[in-house]
């Protein structure tokens, strides 16, 4: 990803670039740090988090966006620290940085920042955490699961999602049912690698949620791990308020083949959410029974291209299995 | 979406005489973003049945007899 930028910055910039990062105008000073950051180069790192420093903050802010590019402790240390500036946009760039980190060296800065005092900054190391998948992270993440602060729940789900320790699975199942939806949401979709009747169990509580997106996630939970008695529960979603929930809950039942499914998807495919066509006709194809050919030659005009085209191939495939 | 109903106003036109739909080709009608070109059954051939053409051009680079010809508007070349 180095040198590919709108600023096709080489090494040799660099020496003149930091020229003008001594620059008294703070304009400058930012543009030098956009330019270090599309360059990518290692060498750009240490000139970043120097300007975490800066007395503006638009530069600060500039810097902490940059080091999304770099990896490893420094730049973790660095940002950890940026997550405690005291100008809030500063911070969530710093946070936003944080959540791109991928080396399980760069977890022992976030680690100590786990139990500040602000939950925002508590929230936004998890966040970093989540992709180091790092195991000393896994039981302070289950007992994140008791914060006070519905943010830092949510990440700390996050974290055991990635981590995806059978041991957090009553905290996840927990979880599931936390007053936050946010919460409630990314629990479900952790559950994925719960073995099958806790997922099922956690998939039903959600299909029945409250909040459209906690169904949503309950629908795709079902479709993702073949939930086989969850079609009931599926069909009564594809009647859902919310036009996401039906398609989630459309491709579920495409996952588990149900034929029953036929007739209410192929009416799915007049919807006037183009969206919800493709997922009807998608799941017509997992199907592949004959009983969906009459629903999916219909919309072969449909006005989506894309309803057209996964029409014809999920025709394709039920004639073709058809031998 | 509309129909393509006059060809001489056609922006994609495929050479009947290259055109190996018939054979079974169908690379035009895959590699189509906006999935406008279709076979037709009673020639066998392929032809621009949506006229909804982004001048994207995979149908005239990919198609192996080079029988897909798309016409670009002046202001676009």
């Amino acid at each position: 990803m180095a040198g590919q930028g709108i600023f096709e910055t080489l090494s040799a910039d660099l020496a003149e670039i930091e020229t003008r990062l001594a620059s008294a105008d703070p304009a400058e000073r930012r543009v030098a740090i956009i330019e270090l950051a599309e360059s990518a180069e290692a060498a750009a790192q240490p000139m970043l988090i120097r300007a975490l420093a800066d007395p503006d903050a638009d530069v600060r802010r500039e810097a902490a966006s940059g080091l999304d590019q770099f990896d490893g402790l420094e730049t973790a240390t660095a940002l950890a620290g940026a997550l405690l500036d005291p100008d809030a946009d500063v911070a969530a760039a710093a946070a936003s940085s944080l959540a791109e980190l991928k080396s399980p060296g760069a977890a022992p800065p976030l680690l100590t920042l786990i139990v500040h005092e602000r939950a925002e900054v508590r929230a936004a190391a998890w966040r970093g955490l989540r992709g180091l998948k790092v195991k000393p992270a896994l039981a302070p993440a289950i007992e994140a699961l008791k914060d006070v602060d519905p943010r830092v729940r949510r990440e700390a789900v996050g974290v055991l999602a990635y981590l995806k320790n059978e041991a957090a699975l009553p905290a996840l199942i927990e979880a599931a049912r936390d007053q936050d939806s946010d919460v409630r949401r990314a629990a479900i979709s952790a559950l994925a690698f719960a073995p099958g009747a806790v997922a099922a169990e956690a998939a039903r509580g959600g299909l029945a949620d409250e909040h459209w997106q906690v169904r949503e996630a309950a629908a795709a939970l079902s479709g993702k791990i073949s939930i086989a008695d969850a079609a009931p529960s599926l069909m009564l979603a594809l009647d859902d308020a919310f036009w996401q929930v039906r398609g989630k809950a459309a491709l579920a039942l495409g996952k588990l083949a149900s034929v029953e499914a036929i007739p209410a998807l192929g009416a799915l495919l007049s919807h006037s959410v183009s969206n919800l066509r493709k997922d009807a006709a998608t799941a017509l194809g997992d199907i592949r029974h004959p009983d969906a050919l009459p629903f999916l030659d219909a919309v072969a005009d449909d006005a989506d291209p894309d309803v057209r085209k996964i029409a014809r191939w999920s025709a394709h495939l039920i004639r073709s299995s058809a031998g | 979406m509309s129909f393509a109903e006059n060809p001489s106003e056609f922006p994609v036109t495929i050479d009947a005489e290259k055109c190996i739909a018939d054979k079974g080709c169908t690379v035009c009608v895959d590699v189509c973003p906006l999935d406008v070109l279709r076979i037709n059954p009673e020639t066998g051939k392929a032809h621009m049945r949506y006229d909804e053409c982004w001048y994207c051009l995979p149908c005239a680079l990919d198609c192996p007899t080079k029988a897909v010809t798309v016409a670009i508007p002046y202001l676009l070349r």
